[in-house]
């Protein structure tokens, strides 16, 4: 009797367990997706996390729409030449996670359009797209346009630190320049701090 | 021994209580809108659907002010105060909608943190990137790491 009970109820179990969510054995499992521009994301002293991309990125094209610098165009929407930012910080990253959110931003402004084909050699944003236009020129393509930049893009970012006992700041200055190519004069200064302060990293801020 | 059991329960259940209240603000948002997401005017009528619950108690919205940047892309400034006796830190997101109601995904999508000494107030401001965009909605959160 007790080995009839004992058998029925290692089958029950033995379902039950089966039918339930599957789970890895050992540490319980704790990744997951986070939304684009998170409060729940990682938040490091010594690098420069996506919400601070996210964050430099709004601030510029809001600062640098409210200066109204890009209306000065004589051609409406002007192009813009987006050059080299140089990264002076201590990490190493792509800037394009800080320009490609900008470029969005200020097409979708309709005040600019970004070449992608102009720009110093080998450094130029679609190189093929620029060979083919060559080409097509000339070959004598009158499709072919060539309306210059009017605007130049460029800057770099800094990082700072400072030290008080057990507590690390981190300054990470973003500093953009646009320049008027006719006159050659900067007509934009823009300058974004992101700031950090602790001793160690946090999940969420 | 049953005294020892009440003062053991005892300091349990608070413990409980005090674990439960201080996690409860977590994740609210406090959202700060326009009455009429279409109010064009300069100083429109503003309205508060939910907020964070220890925040409600600090801040309060004192002015939203809208206008055009560079022609027809629209501006707009919250004023927050902070009320309370201590500093207060929080993030907040905004969101633009545009003419039909979408969603804008931009730049502003991020969360941002600010901090506001006792009654001092804030300007938190920006402007939109696309042209045809008529409303906004203010996200507010209590930070984590206060």
């Amino acid at each position: 009797m007790n080995r009839l009970l004992l058998s029925v109820s290692l089958i029950f179990i033995f379902f039950f367990f089966s039918c339930g969510e599957r789970k890895p054995v050992g540490r319980a499992a704790d990744a997951r997706y986070l939304e684009d521009g998170s409060n729940k994301g990682l938040v490091n002293l010594d690098k420069i996390n996506a919400q601070d991309f996210s964050r430099a990125a709004n601030q510029l094209v809001t600062d640098l729409l409210a200066s109204g610098s890009l209306a000065e165009a004589p051609l409406q929407p002007a192009i813009l030449h987006v050059g080299e930012i140089r990264n002076d910080t201590q990490t190493y990253f792509d800037t394009d996670l800080l320009l490609q959110g900008m470029k969005r931003d200020l097409l979708a402004s309709k005040r600019v359009r970004i070449s992608t084909t102009a720009g110093p050699e080998g450094k130029i944003a679609d190189s093929y797209a620029d060979t083919v236009r060559k080409e097509l020129g000339a070959d004598g393509d009158k499709q072919i346009n060539r309306p210059r930049p009017y605007f130049s893009l460029s800057g770099k970012i800094i990082e700072e630190t400072s030290r008080v006992e057990k507590v690390t700041q981190k300054d990470f200055y973003f500093l953009l320049t646009l320049t008027e190519l006719n006159g050659g004069t900067g007509v934009w200064f823009g300058r974004e701090l992101i700031t950090k302060q602790g001793s160690r990293g946090a999940i969420g801020f | 021994m049953k005294t020892y059991i009440q003062k053991s329960f005892s300091t349990f259940f608070f413990s409980l209580l005090f674990v439960l209240s201080a996690c409860s603000h977590k994740g609210i948002v406090g959202t700060v809108g326009k009455t009429d997401p279409q109010d064009k005017s300069a100083q429109p009528e503003v309205t508060k659907v939910e907020f964070g619950g220890e925040l409600e108690k600090a801040l309060e919205v004192v002015r939203i002010t809208q206008g055009k940047a560079d022609g027809n892309l629209l501006r707009m400034q919250v004023e927050i105060k902070n009320y309370s006796s201590t500093e207060v830190q929080f993030t907040h997101k905004l969101e633009w909608l545009d003419d039909e109601g979408f969603l804008v995904k931009d730049t502003s999508l991020v969360w941002k943190a600010l901090m506001i000494r006792p009654g001092e107030s804030k300007m938190i401001e920006s402007i939109a990137t696309r042209p045809g965009v008529s409303a906004f909605r203010l996200k507010i959160q209590p930070a984590k790491n206060p």
